[in-house]
């Protein structure tokens, strides 16, 4: 505590670096990027959910005066490009089409109204192949087969202890099938992508949360080193994790080597609807065993989930089971297939949301039969720092040297830290759980057709993962004692450049407004993960205070230097000045260092801090937590759920910034309620064709809709790696608020509903439609 | 995809429906253009020539009369909450105003754009169908008048002849001891309503019903009234009103309805909703009645 208090910059509730310029509408977004000679283009889309394409003729389009020039598959590379994680495995254009909006050519021409003209100038021969929508019956040997591959994904599995044990020890067992509807990314910014080549040379400007990832991506897939591929990446509105690396950056770069001019390509909001990426069906069924006293004898569950045309994941996530792993036993597998729908992938708190959920569920039925407390049943069994990490059992764990690992770090395989029983203790006091709470089933109110009843759960999630990049910054100080942060991070309104400006200016020891960041130009910033799977506070922010303070210690080292008369370890930088705490007397700005030759050189120093510790792999000790309390009112006539009080708590770790984290925590808490009511993408049932493309079918909830002040707590941990001790902060607060509503809904009406938990699916639950 | 249009802009309402005349049904009247412009860009209406209102300020006004108020067809949303007098002598419009999409399209969709697209579904319509509203019409040989009820005849259809516009919407003075109710459902707070219910009721001296008017959105092709609920109150006294007589009524009007499903709910639903919403505006209003 009395560390924290020291802080200058850490823990200051700093507004965001961009809010003026965002509400001025100065900040530019990808739609926003002019070049001069650009010219436009625009995607033509499948019609047919699986097809082969036997011809494809672009005369009449390619003779539209205006029209520059046209890509289909026979100009795509044969290489498969994949987004990370599994998002995404397929050509640029191919001669299939596997969902309703595939993409099947695109043109340029001097005008976005002569590419549009022109689209309906391709003439496209069709070979119509059988679809297959539903994630069960696509898992059938016998179904059409969406891809090469085959439909299923091997599953994957999670096994500790012995099922038998578990199920003989339980003195109930409860079992429970639920299914989710597919939840849209649904951004509140559409995105564009200007690509221009200079020789072999190319620039991307397009908004992206992986800027190091796409740089790679377009690289290996043009046939070009990677130096010679620039993306700039743009803020976005919003993206959830749909804008990682995707078919529109690669058709346009593709788009613009062909015709010899910058190209650019901006979507529709039907286009980011219905062509990009989905959060995937999901269907889960399993049981679970307690014995009286509480405890969790075993958790059994199988899920599976529908990767759309082009995913390929493998499962969404077990961090569910590292939760609620302390049962001594357990099976967990999940199952990825294909389907003739538009691509699914990860959307914020991937897993966490749904299976999250169904383990909630089944938690609250078993509570349901002892009738225990659903607060107290969670801090019985809720994993508590130093358990295992179920999850991480088994093979990637007897991968590592454990030996390699530097003293201090945190044992692998184990959870590091939480504050999860603190988060539900303080938000029961805050909510008023006690006095709310009236028992399973039982409303709290009633008043005519309405049921008041409160509910509490938990979430969890990933502090970043080790896969498949790693993380680094650049600070460079400059003469003036001002300082850039260089790294490789998207702008998505996460607030991330003013937390990892607070990680730096802190490390360093400048005040924040002498320090600024550049985030997301691969040719200034060094490769590093992208701001995925909550890596940005925990995993860049280690690079990036890793990099501040090796700036620091090489200021230190030429202070020393240029005075001769203390050693760098007497010394020391806050808010621009180096000073010695032994020594009173010594006082050089930052400025005056950077201003002074240096005795061995004669010139003025040169400071370029960069990240040298690699990040210990933090899928194996770290995870964030989430518990959130909801008073809902269902009215019983129209069906209609209202929530009207909420307090959402949150264990990140240490605070970074309590206002950008209070909007990730809110933001996280509308996105779930918001799945667990009204989101759910529409798809006809013939074609998967996706029929509320756009914010007028497609209801997020609006601002009245969620309880107006809705309280924050944030529970008292630090972690013991993270830059200062914070973790995590954006993913996990999505994933409590389906199953607290689900479980308050429960108690006022008394049945367990499917998600989104519409009017419609109240009234068929109690018999009334 | 986008085509470009012939853009038109009259000075004076008789000169619009003479361009309308001319070009017939290749040409679209342009008010706030809220929904106009969504079907534009998705491709849903073709448009040749775009008759642009917004210079016609005459049909823009709201006017109270001794006998009537009259709105005209370029009023704003948002005029209708601003105006004066619109509120107390017809709480039930400012009601529905207030409910009505967001603040900015308040501010840019008009009364009549809201009836002449014709949806079931358009918040303006049960109101004032309930005040027995009644529109003018305008086209170069003349005008007419027709009750706003018969103004719908089916789908995105009105009794607008290609030539015709639509000037003014005129409620006549309420009379006295009548209350008026609007209940609507959406999936969220900024939607198109599932269902919407207007209900107003008139009682005489003696405190029996004498007149009533229920009117449902978004439950059948047009705006439906359901005369055989409205028969179901007319002559009780309000002291008689059970909550078994309610739950009649809103069944009877159910029973009228012809709901479609759709993306946004299904027919099941809509027509147990309007039931449900039926009986909360009749039993608001005879509350009301009853203070």
């Amino acid at each position: 505590m009395s560390e924290q208090q020291d802080y200058r910059i850490i823990g200051k509730a700093i507004p965001l670096k961009d809010a003026v310029d965002k509400v001025t509408g100065r900040l530019k977004f990808s739609g926003d990027i002019r070049v001069p000679d650009m010219v436009h283009g625009k995607i033509l889309h499948s019609p047919h959910p699986h097809a082969r394409i036997t011809g494809i003729d672009i005369r009449r389009a390619e003779s539209l005066p205006g029209v520059l020039g046209i890509v289909t598959h026979q100009d795509a590379p044969a290489w498969e490009w994949e987004n990370c994680w599994h998002n995404y495995g397929g050509r640029i254009l191919d001669d299939r089409v596997r969902f309703v909006g595939d993409e099947v050519a695109a043109v340029a021409a001097e005008s976005v109204e002569i590419a549009e003209a022109a689209l309906e100038l391709i003439d496209v021969e069709y070979e119509i192949l059988e679809p297959t929508f539903d994630p069960i019956e696509s898992l059938a040997p016998d179904a059409p087969q969406v891809r090469a591959e085959g439909n299923a994904r091997p599953p994957t599995e999670v096994i500790w202890g012995d099922l038998d044990s578990g199920v003989e020890m339980a003195d109930v067992i409860v079992d429970a099938s639920m299914a989710f509807d597919s939840q849209a990314y649904a951004p509140i910014g559409r995105n564009a992508c200007t690509a221009q080549w200079e020789g072999d040379r190319v620039t991307v400007w397009t908004c992206t949360q992986t800027p190091s990832e796409m740089r790679d991506a377009i690289a290996r897939g043009l046939g070009v080193p990677i130096s010679n591929v620039r993306v700039i990446s743009q803020p976005c509105g919003s993206s959830f994790g749909l804008w990682w690396i995707g078919s529109l950056q690669l058709i346009t770069v593709l788009l613009a080597r062909k015709v010899g001019r910058a190209v650019k390509i901006g979507l529709s909001q039907e286009e980011c609807f219905a062509t990009v990426k989905r959060r995937h069906l999901e269907r889960s069924t399993g049981r679970l065993g307690v014995k009286r006293d509480g405890s969790v004898t075993f958790i059994d569950l199988e899920h599976v989930h529908d990767n759309g045309a082009y995913g390929l994941k493998p499962d969404v996530g077990f961090l569910t089971v590292d939760l609620w792993g302390a049962g001594p036993h357990g099976r967990f597998i999940d199952r990825g297939v294909s389907t003739n729908l538009v691509t699914a992938g990860c959307m914020r708190g991937v897993g966490d949301v749904t299976m999250g959920a169904f383990v909630e569920r089944l938690l609250d039925m078993a509570a349901v039969e002892i009738d225990m407390d659903p607060l107290e049943f969670r801090l019985k069994n809720h994993i508590r720092a130093g358990d295992p990490l179920r999850a991480m059992e088994g093979e990637t764990l007897d991968q590592m040297d454990l030996a390699s690992l530097p003293d201090g770090w945190p044992e692998l395989g184990k959870l590091d830290g939480e504050a999860l029983s603190d988060c539900l203790i303080r938000g029961a006091e805050a909510f008023g759980w006690n006095e709310k709470w009236t028992g399973w089933g039982k409303p709290s109110a009633i008043d005519g057709p309405k049921r008041r009843a409160v509910g509490v759960a938990t979430g969890v999630h990933s502090c970043g993962t080790e896969d498949e990049y790693p993380v680094s910054a650049l600070v460079r100080v400059h003469a003036d004692g001002s300082a850039t942060l260089h790294v490789s991070i998207g702008r998505q309104g996460q607030g991330s450049e003013t937390t990892q400006a607070q990680i730096a200016a802190e490390a360093l020891g400048i005040p924040i407004d002498r320090l600024i960041v550049q985030a997301g130009d691969t040719d200034a910033a060094p490769p590093s993960h992208g701001a995925i799977a909550s890596n940005t506070s925990y995993r860049t922010g280690f690079a990036t205070w890793d990099a501040a303070l090796d700036a620091k210690r090489q200021i230190l080292e030429t202070a020393a230097l240029q005075m001769g008369s203390h050693a760098p370890d007497d010394l020391d930088m806050r808010d621009g000045v180096v000073f010695s705490p032994s020594d009173p007397a010594v006082s050089l700005t930052l400025e005056e260092i950077m201003s002074t030759y240096r005795p061995d050189s004669m010139t003025p120093p040169m400071i370029l801090g960069r990240t040298s510790t690699p990040m210990p792999p933090s899928m194996m000790y770290a995870r964030y937590f989430a518990a959130h309390f909801v008073e809902v009112e269902v009215d019983i006539d129209t069906g209609e759920i209202r929530l009207l009080d909420y307090v959402a708590t949150q264990d990140s770790g240490t605070v970074l910034n309590a206002k950008v984290l209070e909007n990730q925590v809110i933001g996280g808490a509308i996105l779930g309620a918001g799945f667990a009511l009204t989101e759910h993408l529409a798809f006809e049932p013939d074609t998967g064709r996706i029929l509320n493309p756009g914010f007028l079918d497609y209801k997020v909830m609006r601002a009245p809709d969620f309880p107006l002040d809705p309280g924050v707590l944030f529970g008292d941990s630090h972690d013991p790696v993270g830059a200062f001790g914070a973790k995590s902060g954006g993913e996990a607060p999505t994933t409590a608020p389906i199953p607290a509503i689900s479980q308050a809904v429960y108690n006022a009406i008394g049945v367990w509903l499917d998600i989104p938990m519409t009017p419609e699916r109240v009234l068929e639950a109690l018999g009334k439609i | 995809m986008t085509r470009s249009f012939q853009y038109l802009r009259p000075d004076f309402p008789r000169e619009a429906c003479e361009m309308k005349a001319k070009h017939g049904g290749k040409a679209v009247f342009w008010a706030g253009g809220t929904d106009l412009m969504l079907q534009w860009r998705r491709g849903a209406v073709d448009i040749d020539y775009c008759i642009d209102l917004s210079g016609l300020d005459e049909l823009r006004q709201i006017r109270s009369g001794e006998d009537a108020t009259v709105i005209g067809a370029l009023a704003t949303i948002a005029s209708l909450q601003a105006h004066e007098s619109l509120g107390s002598d017809f709480p039930v419009l400012l009601d529905m105003a207030e409910r009505f999409a967001t603040p900015q399209i308040r501010n840019v969709a008009t009364v009549g754009g809201n009836l002449c697209h014709g949806v079931p579904s358009a918040d303006c319509a049960p109101p004032l169908i309930s005040l027995d509203a009644e529109v003018r019409i305008l086209s170069p040989e003349g005008e007419r008048t027709l009750s706003l009820e018969s103004f719908f005849v089916g789908p995105k259809q009105t009794a607008l002849a290609d030539d015709e516009m639509l000037a003014e919407i005129s409620v006549r003075r309420l009379p006295p001891r009548s209350v008026c109710t609007f209940e609507r459902m959406a999936r969220s707070y900024v939607d198109i309503a599932l269902a919407s219910a207007a209900c107003r009721l008139t009682i005489d001296e003696e405190s029996r019903i004498s007149e009533a008017r229920i009117v449902m959105g978004a439950v059948a092709p047009v705006p439906l009234r359901s005369t055989g609920a409205e028969e179901l109150l007319v002559g009780i006294p309000l002291v008689d009103i059970t909550e078994g007589l309610l739950a009649e009524v809103g069944a009877r009007a159910a029973s009228d309805t012809r709901p479609i499903s759709d993306v946004r709910t299904t027919a099941a639903y809509r027509k147990h909703l309007s039931g449900v919403l039926v009986k909360r505006a009749v039993a608001e209003a005879v509350r009301r009645l009853g203070e």
